[in-house]
């Protein structure tokens, strides 16, 4: 039986009586996001891998904990945020590798020029947002990359909307003091 | 980013929140028309259009593998999820009473054996006294077995 005309309420109460297949569902359904959010707060695509596994595994842990009021992807990156910020604070000192992947650049017809630009200015922002703290990096990820309401990352990070507001100012300015408006 | 505000200008936090959408009508408005004619404003929220411009380019990254089917591997060695009742349950107390009654079985019979290791005249003066009504000589009756009984000369 498919699940992918299923909402992810649905999904969600689905797996909750132990339904795989509709956590799997939700699990493609959310993966490039959670992955991608993690590997922008980590630096690490191998790290990323398995840490988006890992707050899926989460994610069906706390099933019997999730209620149908709150919304499923907003409780989700609370658990990515969590997974991430768990490593970070274990960490200590971060490292961050160039990011080989190329799917942020633009393709072949763009010319050698134009893809050497861009791998350029992608090079440039993502050394300024290593440079970010953790809680900048993640407000910032979360509204510019996954295009969160603030109420919605309110809810994500578990801080008050006027919170939301004062903090992503902040890392915003700070973002563009270091990436440069050359780049921008 | 705005060294040199002017006093009617807005703070940043307004103009990041104007571009989210995120501001109330009335304040939307009058900021939004402050910008138009303030340089420095105008200048902010450029860079800061421009910053959300370059983000999107993130937004591409894939995993490029399904982790589903990881997921999915590592969750079939584990039971499903169970809804925790809320205030515990009675029974949960009683399914542990065997193995807690065999815990502590068998923590006795350690501390009687190592006892015994150590010196068995200590353990002799614990037994019970209730263990005399399983005597196998009756009172009265004569003790064939121990050379204790019959001491020499007797």
């Amino acid at each position: 039986m498919t699940q992918n005309g299923l909402t992810d309420q649905e999904c969600v109460a689905a797996s909750q009586h132990g339904d795989r297949d509709a956590f799997s569902t939700l699990v493609r359904r959310y993966q490039d996001r959670v992955f991608r959010y993690i590997l922008r707060m980590v630096g690490s695509r191998e790290e990323a891998l398995e840490l988006t596994q890992e707050a899926f595994i989460k994610a069906w842990q706390a099933l019997p904990d999730w209620r149908p009021e709150a919304q499923f992807q907003t409780w989700l990156f609370r658990i990515a945020s969590n997974t991430a910020m768990d490593v970070l604070r274990r960490r200590r000192v971060v490292e961050f590798v160039a990011l080989e992947g190329d799917d942020e650049l633009p393709g072949e017809s763009a010319g050698p020029e134009a893809q050497l630009q861009a791998k350029q200015r992608l090079r440039a922002l993502e050394a300024a947002l290593n440079r970010l703290s953790h809680e900048q990096r993640e407000i910032v990820l979360l509204r510019e990359m996954e295009d969160m309401s603030y109420s919605e990352i309110s809810a994500v990070l578990g801080i008050s909307e006027g919170t939301v507001k004062s903090r992503l100012a902040r890392a915003r300015e700070a973002l563009i003091s270091y990436y440069g408006r050359k780049n921008a | 980013m705005r060294d040199t505000l002017q006093p009617d200008c807005p703070r940043t936090e307004q103009l990041s929140a104007l571009i989210d959408g995120e501001l109330a009508g009335a304040t939307r408005g009058e900021i939004a028309v402050h910008a138009e004619s303030c340089p420095l404003c105008s200048a902010t929220l450029n860079d800061l259009n421009e910053l959300r411009v370059a983000m999107r380019s993130l937004s591409a990254t894939r995993a490029g593998l399904d982790l589903s089917s990881l997921v999915e591997r590592r969750l079939a060695a584990r039971r499903p999820p169970e809804r925790r009742a809320r205030g515990g349950s009675w029974w949960h107390g009683w399914q542990i009473l065997p193995s807690g009654l065999a815990a502590a079985g068998m923590l006795t019979a350690g501390i009687y054996l190592g006892a015994v290791l150590a010196g068995g005249t200590a353990v002799m003066a614990l037994q019970p006294a209730a263990m005399a009504l399983f005597d196998p000589v009756p009172p009265g009756g004569l003790c064939v077995g121990l050379q204790s009984c019959y001491p020499l000369g007797r």
